[in-house]
């Protein structure tokens, strides 16, 4: 490998610097129209950091049988330039690129290859933008399910086993993201609300009750009201102070469709896709699983202007 | 010693001895005995007929109502569950429901994990605490059970006792019938086989001879069974202590008789220390007899009022008799007998305690008569011969409370209720 010293010539062999206009050709993703003083015009390291090379397979997949380790030469907002082991392989139009942080943790970051060159001794020098395929897979908006409301479920944008093989390479965590309700008989959405325990109906009325501390009569608010104010109908004492001689209590729930009579409301789950009604407890519960990648900032190895 | 005892003894003509003896039938036990006596004589002479006429009396079940039990409780986080395990699927479309008067030890978060696995079990519950008897009331507009059950949150029910304490009700003219509490810590200490002893002698079978004689004035809040029409009648628990013997006597003066269902058992657990065990009977005695026996339903011994019944005089006259009035006499008795003490007084002391022994074998044979668990019953029957000394303890508690209650109405000073609910009842 040559000394980072050199690392200036490295550059021009890597994006093919020759003071003009790149080609497209050279560039898998270079833009019509941009230049390569466009491209190369913000800050840029040369980081000689270990960097861990997966490349990407044409279905996605991360290929880990041809894993391999590099250092890199250059590095800016845009794109990256590495050396890397490579065996005798054909390397991939995409990969991702690892590399540790100051905490031990690995941060990853999706490259489009737009230039290698085949060095002796089965290396390969590669330049490649944060953008493409790999770049895409490692978006927050793709790791995370959202819901359809065309099919009524959450998903991944990606096929499950893709997301897998990322993690079982090393790149994605699952993580458990939250916890949906749904219902018990179709899966689908449910919409919830306090209800009759018994049959579920919403047509539920609540009675308050008043407890007189003289005389311990608990009953309901209706009992005690006469044309002269608050008088309890056990004891017949009158002119009732609220705090000194009673207080209100939250009373039973009467169901008006069952008369079902109860202390508290249950939660009572309606599906509406399949317009079944159930009891909230009894729903299914859907465990929601995105992943997580630590993504590489590059700005983060730049120096200030 | 024994010598000089005996020769003393034969010395003594029968008036002699009587003279001094009828200080014996002012205490407890030996009125109790005397009283026990032709009752067992009448059930033991029952049963050796049946037992020789190859009889058997039928004890089913006949009588099935709609039950709600409510257990009441303040800060029972710890026995709560036992309780409903033990009450639950006992019998068929029971209700249960626990209030919790405003604790703070989780009670309810404890009923509620016990509710959400077993159906039937509602679970109501208070912010602030409010009183025993506004808990009770609390729970009533949430049942349409024919029979409320009232339960300690502290307690367990032995076998069947559902069953056996809603019997009595298939007679309409009983408003309540009272179970029977049992202590769950029999042999802990002395102080708790002493009480052990007394349940049983004045609970499990001097209810028994009360009821038999119609003048049965007490249903245990622990464990009692109240029609739900009587309860209406009465307008519910009254403020206490003692919540239970107020809505007893109230439900005797709306007409009702008062049931005992002896073994409907329900085990509960006894204060283990001395000062527990008197701190227990003062607040019991301050607001028994004198708050409502002779204040608040002093118009049950009324024969101009509505409503008047022999048989409630005579619960009146019992509880002015014999624990105020024998009460009262002991202690002149007592005191007379210190002040100036006759000749050969130590003989005249063995002469009562061994003649009270004698009284208390009786009652407790008189247990084990009736008993369903010999064995325990006969364990704790062993204590006798520490009763009479346990009973002169609880004579003493009983002057003091009745001193205070008369004079002084200590009993709406009792922290058993809150302070905004003594603040606001009534002062009888």
């Amino acid at each position: 490998m040559k000394p980072l010293t050199e690392s200036s010539e490295l550059i021009a062999e890597l994006f093919a610097i020759d003071g003009t206009e790149a080609r497209y050709g050279q560039t898998l993703h270079g833009r019509e129209g941009e230049t390569l003083s466009d491209r190369r015009g913000g800050a840029r390291a040369i980081a000689g950091r270990p960097w861990t090379v997966i490349p990407m397979l044409a279905d996605g997949r991360p290929d880990s049988a041809h894993r391999s380790a590099g250092h890199s030469l250059v590095l800016n907002a845009q794109g990256i330039g590495l050396e890397c082991d490579v065996l005798e392989w054909r390397w991939p139009a995409a990969f991702a690129i690892g590399v540790q942080n100051g905490h031990g943790v690995m941060e990853y970051a999706g490259v489009d290859v737009c230039h290698t060159t085949n060095l002796a001794a089965g290396r390969v020098r590669i330049g490649g933008k944060f953008a493409g395929r790999a770049h895409d897979l490692i978006q927050p908006q793709v790791l995370t399910p959202t819901y359809h409301p065309e099919t009524m479920t959450f998903r991944l944008p990606f096929a499950d086993e893709l997301y897998q093989a990322w993690q079982e390479a090393g790149v994605l965590q699952a993580v458990w993201l939250d916890r949906v309700q749904l219902c018990p008989r179709c899966q689908g959405l449910p919409t919830f609300r306090p209800g009759c325990r018994c049959c579920g109906s919403a047509r539920v009325r609540n009675d308050r009750l008043i407890h007189h501390f003289a005389c311990a009569h608990v009953g309901l608010v209706a009992d005690f009201e006469t044309p002269d104010g608050l008088a309890c109908p056990k004891c017949r004492t009158d002119c009732l102070v609220i705090g000194s001689d009673y207080e209100y209590h939250a009373g039973p729930h009467h169901c008006l469709d069952c008369h079902w009579t109860e202390s508290e409301l249950e939660q009572v789950g309606q599906c509406v896709r399949c317009g079944l009604r159930f009891p909230g407890h009894q729903a299914h519960v859907l465990e929601l699983t995105g992943y997580h990648v630590d993504r590489l900032d590059p700005l983060a190895f730049l120096q200030a202007p | 010693m024994l010598t000089d005892w005996t020769h003393w003894l034969s010395s003594k003509h029968p008036e002699q001895l009587l003279a001094f003896l009828w200080a014996l039938l002012l205490t407890d036990g030996p009125r109790y005995a005397l009283a026990k006596l032709p009752m067992c004589l009448w059930d033991f002479g029952r049963n050796c007929c049946d037992w020789v006429c190859g009889r058997e009396r039928d004890r089913a079940f006949t009588y099935c109502p709609s039950v709600c039990v409510i257990i009441a409780g303040h800060n029972e986080a710890e026995t709560v569950e036992a309780t409903l395990r033990s009450l639950w699927g006992s019998y068929p479309r029971l209700e249960i429901i626990v209030v919790d008067d405003g604790s703070t030890d989780g009670m309810a978060a404890a009923a509620r994990r016990f509710a959400r696995q077993h159906a039937g079990v509602l679970i109501l519950s208070r912010p602030d605490r409010g009183g025993k008897s506004s808990a009770l009331n609390f729970a009533l507009p949430y049942t349409r059970a024919e029979v409320v059950v009232s339960v300690d949150a502290d307690s367990h029910q032995g076998t069947a006792a559902l069953w056996e304490i809603v019997q009595p009700l298939g007679n309409p003219r009983v408003g309540a019938v009272s179970g029977t509490v049992i202590a769950r810590n029999p042999f802990t200490n002395l102080v708790t086989w002493l009480q052990a002893y007394e349940y049983l002698s004045s609970i499990f079978v001097g209810r028994l001879l009360a009821a038999r004689l119609g003048i049965l004035g007490i249903v245990s809040g622990a464990f009692g069974a109240f029609r739900r029409e009587a309860i209406d009648r009465c307008g519910g628990w009254d403020v206490g202590p003692p919540e239970d013997l107020d809505l007893t006597l109230a439900i005797r003066k709306a007409g009702y008789d008062i049931a005992f269902a002896p073994y409907a058992q329900c085990y509960t657990d006894l204060p283990e220390s001395w000062w527990g065990l008197i701190r227990q009977r003062l607040r019991w005695e301050r607001s028994g007899v004198v708050r409502n026996h002779c204040r608040k339903h002093l118009d049950l011994a009324s024969f101009w009022s509505a409503g008047f019944r022999l048989s409630n005089f005579f619960v009146c006259l019992d509880n002015w008799f014999f624990n105020i009035l024998c009460m009262i006499g002991i202690w002149v008795w007592i005191i007379c007998f210190c002040w100036a003490p006759p000749a050969g007084w130590w003989q005249i002391l063995v002469t009562l305690y061994l003649c009270y022994l004698v009284f208390e074998l009786i009652q407790l044979l008189a247990t084990l008569l009736y008993s369903n668990d010999l064995g325990r019953d006969l364990l704790i029957g062993t204590v006798f011969t520490l009763v009479p000394l346990y009973q002169f303890m609880l004579l003493a508690v009983r002057l003091v409370a009745t001193t205070e209650e008369l004079f002084f109405r200590k009993s709406f000073d009792d922290n058993f209720v809150p302070a905004k609910v003594r603040a606001a009842t009534w002062r009888w």
